[in-house]
């Protein structure tokens, strides 16, 4: 992270969605958020039933896997 | 966001799964509506996790790279356009204001005061007043209190960065931990407002959150002419940093870069001045999103004297820069004496069987 990290927002009004994704914070809400998925599109072992699923638990592998070598770097 | 490897799973290998790789995945999920239980639960969980004596949590590092970002976009997006946050940018509501108390009376001495006076309204009339001791769990040992003067807190500060120094012209790549935070001293009145269905937002939203689930919320009447600081995005707190510098490089230096990457100068606010112009500083949940753990830039090159002892081996930019850590999202910190009384005590305790904080 660099001091250009620092959201360069003036505004002091309503959030916006560069507001989010230029904080850590806000960025870490929208990736959690992301990778929230609906109870009905899985199955009782944690199976995707549909394609939405399907591409969510994809992006979920990847992230832990991402996020794994990460924390080891 | 924390992940783990199970029992049984292979480990992965470098180059396994890159940030692009994510950036590809997450482009081909569709983004759902959240909710705003959804909103809350997951910015709580953010916020359990915050830290700032350690690198980001693996995930999160990879949220950052630029490629992961853009592909966010539409999620961020979907947020922005279907949940209502207007409260979330408005400015201290002063006749809402609540101080917390915990009950921690596993780890500490015993419970806090607070906990053994009636719930309800207070009558001040008839019943001793409740001072800000009684949020605060009794002293242990040989009575080793809290800071409670900014006068007191100044020159801990400035005992601590001269002492730091003085480390680092010993060694100039020493690895020296130490406080992280940016907050004003623990010792003064401290308060959050509440959602709208009343619950304090400080007993839901709390930065490495671990575990507390009983709290007495007391509500502050405030003195009406309280003159507040609002922190609604990092150029707020930039402000006040140029305004009021305090250097704190040498005591940051280490446990700072470790969270941002960053080694150069910090600073922080002088809450001891800060006070001569503002009575609270208050930090809203849109502030705490925009600002809490950013590299906020404070200006270029040197904003306080020049020191030869002050550390400069390995910095990575030539600016000043500071980072708001430790702020807890919508608590305002009361530099002075403007807290009049407390009109109301309720208890809140965490319900397992709901997720959720509830009252009684």
């Amino acid at each position: 992270m660099t001091a250009d990290d620092a959201p360069p927002t003036l505004h002091h009004d309503r959030l916006s969605a560069e507001d989010l994704l230029v904080s850590p914070r806000g960025r870490s809400l929208v990736f959690g958020l992301a990778l929230n998925g609906r109870d009905d599109e899985f199955d009782e072992e944690g199976e995707p039933l549909t394609d939405r699923a399907r591409a969510l638990s994809e992006a979920r592998h990847d992230v832990f896997i991402a996020g794994f070598l990460a924390d080891k770097e | 966001m924390a992940m783990y490897l199970g029992e049984g799973d292979s480990e992965p290998q470098p180059g396994d799964i890159t940030a692009q790789n994510v950036a590809a995945t997450l482009r081909r999920v569709t983004p759902v509506r959240p909710t705003q239980i959804d909103l809350e639960n997951e910015l709580a969980e953010v916020i359990s996790g915050a830290m700032y004596w350690q690198p980001p949590h693996g995930a999160d590092q990879i949220a950052a790279d630029p490629e992961v970002r853009e592909a966010l976009r539409p999620f961020a997006e979907m947020v922005i356009s279907t949940v209502p946050l207007d409260g979330w940018t408005a400015p201290l509501d002063p006749g809402n204001q609540w101080a917390l108390a915990w009950d921690d009376a596993d780890h500490r001495s015993g419970l806090p005061a607070v906990f053994d006076r009636p719930l309800g309204p207070v009558d001040s009339t008839a019943a001793p007043a409740i001072t800000l001791t009684d949020l605060y769990p009794p002293l242990e040992g040989d009575g080793a209190s809290l800071s409670w003067e900014l006068d007191e807190w100044l020159a801990d500060v400035l005992t601590a960065e001269t002492r730091c120094r003085h480390d680092f012209a010993k060694n100039p790549y020493m690895e020296l931990s130490g406080e992280w935070w940016s907050t004003p001293p623990d010792g003064l009145w401290s308060s959050t407002g509440a959602w709208p269905n009343g619950t304090p937002i400080g007993v839901e939203l709390v930065e490495d959150d671990f575990g507390l689930e009983r709290a007495r919320a007391c509500r502050l009447r405030l003195r009406p002419d309280a003159r507040i600081a609002e922190i609604r995005a990092p150029e707020d707190w930039a402000d006040l940093c140029r305004r009021y510098s305090l250097d704190v490089t040498a005591q940051r230096r280490y446990v700072w870069s470790e969270t941002t990457g960053r080694k150069g100068r910090w600073v922080i606010p002088d809450w001891s001045r800060v006070a001569e112009e503002f009575d609270g500083v208050h930090v809203g949940l849109a502030g705490y999103l925009r600002t809490a753990g950013a590299v906020i830039d404070v200006t270029e090159g040197r904003l306080v004297e020049e020191s030869e002892t002050i550390p400069t081996a390995g910095n990575t930019d030539d600016r000043t820069a500071s980072v708001m850590a430790g702020w807890h999202p919508d608590t305002t910190f009361w530099l002075n004496d403007v807290v009049e009384a407390v009109n109301e005590v309720a208890e809140w305790h965490y319900d397992s069987d709901v997720d959720r904080w509830v009252r009684g």
